[in-house]
C-alpha cells in the first residue's frame, strides 16, 4: 500500500474501494503523512472535477430538444398502409363504424334523412386548424373550447384515442401551442422530482407544459386528500416559480391591501410567485369594467404593479410603446410603482419570435430595453460570464436612464437562488452591484 | 447517477422491453430511449469533445442513426453498447477534424491559469478561472481517460456503469481513472493544488 499509494488514493477519491479496502487505506493514511498528503490532493482534484464537470451536465430541456428534432424528422415517417390495423383502438372504432352504418341504414329505411355532423374545425382559422391536427397526433378531436381573455383568443382542445398522445392541449389564434398535457414520466427528471417532493400525500391530477413564456414551464395540479386542487408551476430546472393560493392564506398586510385595491371588483385568483428569489403575490381581479386585471403586491402588501391596457396609457407613453413594438406583438404592459415612481413595463414578442421587455417613463422616455445575448458586445459578455461563474443569467438590458448620458448594460441574474443585479459599461468594465 | 436513465424511463416498461418495442418501430418507446440513454451519450460525447453544443449534436445524430438502423439491430441486449459505440465514434470523428485547433486552444499550462492575476468582481470569477483551467487540462488527456473522468464526475456513474458504457473489460476502469487522476493532479500544479487544499481545510 505504502509502496504504490497512487492507485489507492485515486480509487478512494473515485469511490472505487470496497469498504474493507477503504478502512485499511484510512488506517494507513492516519499514520503516514506522505500518503495522507497524496490522498488529500486526490480528493481536492476530485472536488475540482466535480465542480467543473457537474454543471456541464445537460439542462433539463435536453431530452425535449432531442425529441422535438426527432419528431420533426424520422419519428414523423409515413407508416405502411396496413399499420392502422395494429392501432389499438382500431377494433373498437371499426365496431363503432359498423354500428353507425347499421343505424344509418335503419334510419334511411324509416325515411329519415341523415345530416352530416358539422366539422368543429371548419370555422377556425387555417393556422389553428393545422396546429390542432398536428398536435392531436392522429387522435379524434372530441371538443374545442374557444376562450377570449381580454382579446387574446385561444382554443382548448380535447383529444381521444391518440396513441401515446396528449388528451388536452391549447393553441393560440396564430396556431402556436400554448400548453399541452404531459404524463409524469414525460417531464424532465428534475421537474418530476420537484413535483413529487411538492406532492407529498397529494395526488398529481394533471401536468401541463406551458409555452406562453420564452422558457417552457410545467404546471402540476395537485389534489389534497380533502379534494382541494392547487396549481404549482415549475421552471425547467425544477425550481418552483408559482403556487396557486387563496386570500385566507396570505399575510394579513397583503390581504388588506388586496381588499382595498379590489374595491367593488372581485378577486378571481391569487398566485404566490417566486421570481428570482423574491416573493410576490399576483392577484387577478375583475373590475366594474368587466376586464380581468393582474395586480402584483410585494411581501409587505405594497402594490408593486398593475396590469394596464394600451388604451389607458398616457399619449407619450403610447407613442413610444408603439414605436418600440414595431411589427412585433405587444404581450402586456404593467404600470410599476417600485422605487417610489411610476414606470411602464412592456413585454413584446418580435417578429423573429424573440421576447423583449422595455420600460418607459410617464413622460414617454425609453428607460431600458432588453437585448439578446447576441446583441450584447463581446466585452460585456465576457464580464457577465466572469462575474456569474456558475450563476444563471436572467436578462440583459441597455439602461438609458443612468446619469452622465452613458448607456450601460443592466444585468439581472441569480446566484445560488439569490437575485443579483449589476451594471457593466459598453467597454466591459464592471460598474457595480445594484440593490 | 444524476438524471439516471433508469429513473427517466417510464415506469410502465422495463428497459429491455422498451428497447424491443423501439426496435420494432414503436415511436413512443423510441422516444423513451432518449430519456434512458440521452445523458449517458451526452457524457461520452462531451468527454471526447468538451463542447456542449457539439455533444448535443452527437446525441441527436446517434438517435437518428439508431432509428434508421433499428431493423438491423435485432438484439435488444446489444443495443445500449451499439448506441454508446456509435456516439463515441462520431464524437471521435468530429474531434479528429477539430483536433489541431482544439489542442492549440488548450495548450496553456494550468500553472499559468492558477498564477495569473485576476481582477475579481465576485468570488465566482475565481470559480470560472478554475473551471476553465480544468477544461484545458482535461483536453490534454487521452480520449478514453477523459471519457472515464466525465462519466464518473458529470454523470456520477460507478465503475461498473462506466465499464458498461465505455464497452471495456470489467476491472479496467480503475486503472484508467488512476492514470487520469495522476495526470490531472500533476498537471494542475502546486499553486492551485495548495490553494484547493487550503480552501478545503
Amino acid at each position: 500500500m505504502h509502496d504504490e499509494p497512487e492507485p489507492w488514493a485515486s480509487a478512494a477519491a473515485t469511490d472505487g474501494l470496497t469498504e474493507t479496502d477503504l478502512a485499511q487505506w484510512r488506517q494507513h493514511i492516519a499514520a503516514c503523512p506522505s500518503c495522507r498528503r497524496l490522498n488529500d490532493e486526490e480528493f481536492a482534484m476530485r472536488d475540482l472535477l466535480k465542480g467543473s464537470l457537474g454543471p456541464e451536465s445537460p439542462d433539463s430541456g435536453f431530452e425535449m430538444r432531442i425529441l422535438l428534432r426527432l419528431r420533426r424528422g424520422p419519428l414523423r415517417e409515413k407508416r405502411p398502409w396496413y399499420d392502422f390495423l395494429q392501432w389499438r383502438p382500431f377494433p373498437y372504432l371499426a365496431g363503432a363504424l359498423c354500428l353507425l352504418i347499421a343505424t344509418a341504414v335503419v334510419l334511411r329505411l324509416q325515411g329519415h334523412r341523415m345530416t352530416p355532423a358539422p366539422d368543429p374545425l371548419a370555422s377556425l382559422p387555417a393556422s389553428v386548424r393545422d396546429a390542432i391536427h398536428s398536435h392531436a397526433r392522429g387522435g379524434a378531436i372530441s371538443r374545442i373550447e374557444p376562450d377570449d381573455d381580454n382579446g387574446d383568443v385561444s382554443y382548448a382542445v380535447t383529444v381521444t384515442g391518440a396513441p401515446g398522445g396528449p388528451s388536452h392541449f391549447t393553441v393560440g389564434d396564430d396556431g402556436s401551442l400554448l400548453c399541452i398535457d404531459r404524463a409524469l414520466g414525460e417531464v424532465p427528471g428534475v421537474v418530476r422530482l420537484a413535483i413529487n417532493s411538492q406532492a407529498g400525500r397529494n395526488h398529481v391530477e394533471e401536468i401541463q407544459e406551458d409555452f406562453e413564456d420564452s422558457q417552457p414551464a410545467f404546471i402540476a395540479t395537485l389534489v389534497s386528500p380533502d379534494g382541494r386542487e392547487r396549481d404549482y408551476t415549475f421552471a425547467q430546472d425544477g425550481s418552483l416559480t408559482e403556487v396557486e393560493t387563496s386570500l385566507d392564506e396570505l399575510p394579513p398586510a397583503v390581504k388588506a391591501s388586496i381588499m382595498a385595491s379590489a374595491g367593488r371588483g372581485a378577486v378571481e385568483g391569487v398566485e404566490k410567485n417566486f421570481d428570482n428569489g423574491e416573493v410576490s403575490y399576483v392577484v387577478t381581479m375583475s373590475g366594474t369594467d368587466a376586464l380581468l386585471r393582474d395586480y402584483t403586491f410585494d411581501e409587505t402588501g405594497t402594490l408593486a404593479s398593475v396590469e394596464t391596457f394600451s388604451s389607458e396609457l398616457p399619449a407619450p407613453v403610447e407613442a413610444i410603446v408603439k414605436s418600440q413594438v414595431g411589427k412585433g406583438r405587444l404581450d402586456g404592459i404593467d404600470k410599476s410603482f417600485e422605487d417610489g415612481g411610476i414606470t411602464y413595463l412592456a413585454s413584446t414578442t418580435m417578429p423573429d419570435g424573440t421576447e423583449r421587455d422595455f420600460s418607459v417613463s410617464p413622460s414617454g422616455e425609453l428607460t431600458s430595453r432588453e437585448v439578446t445575448w447576441k446583441e450584447t458586445p463581446k466585452a460585456v459578455q465576457q464580464t457577465i460570464s466572469q462575474t456569474l461563474g456558475n450563476g444563471k443569467l436572467v436578462e440583459v438590458s441597455k439602461a438609458y436612464d443612468e446619469p452622465g448620458g452613458k448607456v450601460p448594460y443592466e444585468i439581472e441574474a441569480s446566484i445560488n437562488g439569490r437575485p443579483l443585479y449589476f451594471l457593466v459599461s459598453q467597454s466591459g468594465s464592471f460598474l457595480g452591484i445594484e440593490d | 447517477m444524476k438524471g439516471s436513465p433508469d429513473q427517466q424511463s417510464s415506469d410502465q416498461f422495463p428497459e429491455r422491453q422498451t428497447i424491443e418495442r423501439a426496435l420494432e418501430g414503436d415511436s413512443a418507446a423510441f422516444e423513451r430511449l432518449v430519456y434512458l440513454y440521452g445523458r449517458r451519450l451526452y457524457a461520452i460525447a462531451y468527454g471526447v469533445l468538451q463542447d456542449a453544443g457539439e455533444a448535443e449534436d452527437v446525441v441527436q445524430e446517434t438517435f437518428l442513426k439508431a432509428h434508421a438502423h433499428r431493423r438491423l439491430i435485432r438484439d435488444a441486449e446489444k443495443f445500449p453498447a451499439w448506441l454508446f459505440r456509435t456516439a463515441r465514434n462520431r464524437a471521435c470523428d468530429l474531434a479528429r477534424k477539430h483536433r489541431p485547433a482544439f489542442l492549440d486552444q488548450h495548450e496553456q499550462t494550468l500553472e499559468h491559469a492558477a498564477d495569473s492575476e485576476v481582477t475579481c468582481p465576485s468570488a465566482n470569477l475565481r470559480l470560472a478561472e478554475r473551471h476553465s483551467a480544468v477544461q484545458r487540462l482535461l483536453a490534454t488527456l487521452p480520449d478514453n481517460h477523459r471519457v472515464a473522468i466525465t462519466l464518473r464526475f458529470m454523470e456520477d456513474m460507478d465503475y461498473r456503469q462506466i465499464e458498461e458504457t465505455m464497452g471495456i473489460n470489467p476491472g479496467t476502469v480503475r486503472g484508467i481513472l488512476a492514470r487520469a487522476m495522476k495526470t490531472l493532479r500533476k498537471g494542475i500544479g502546486a499553486t492551485l493544488l495548495n490553494e484547493l487544499l487550503g480552501s478545503n481545510s
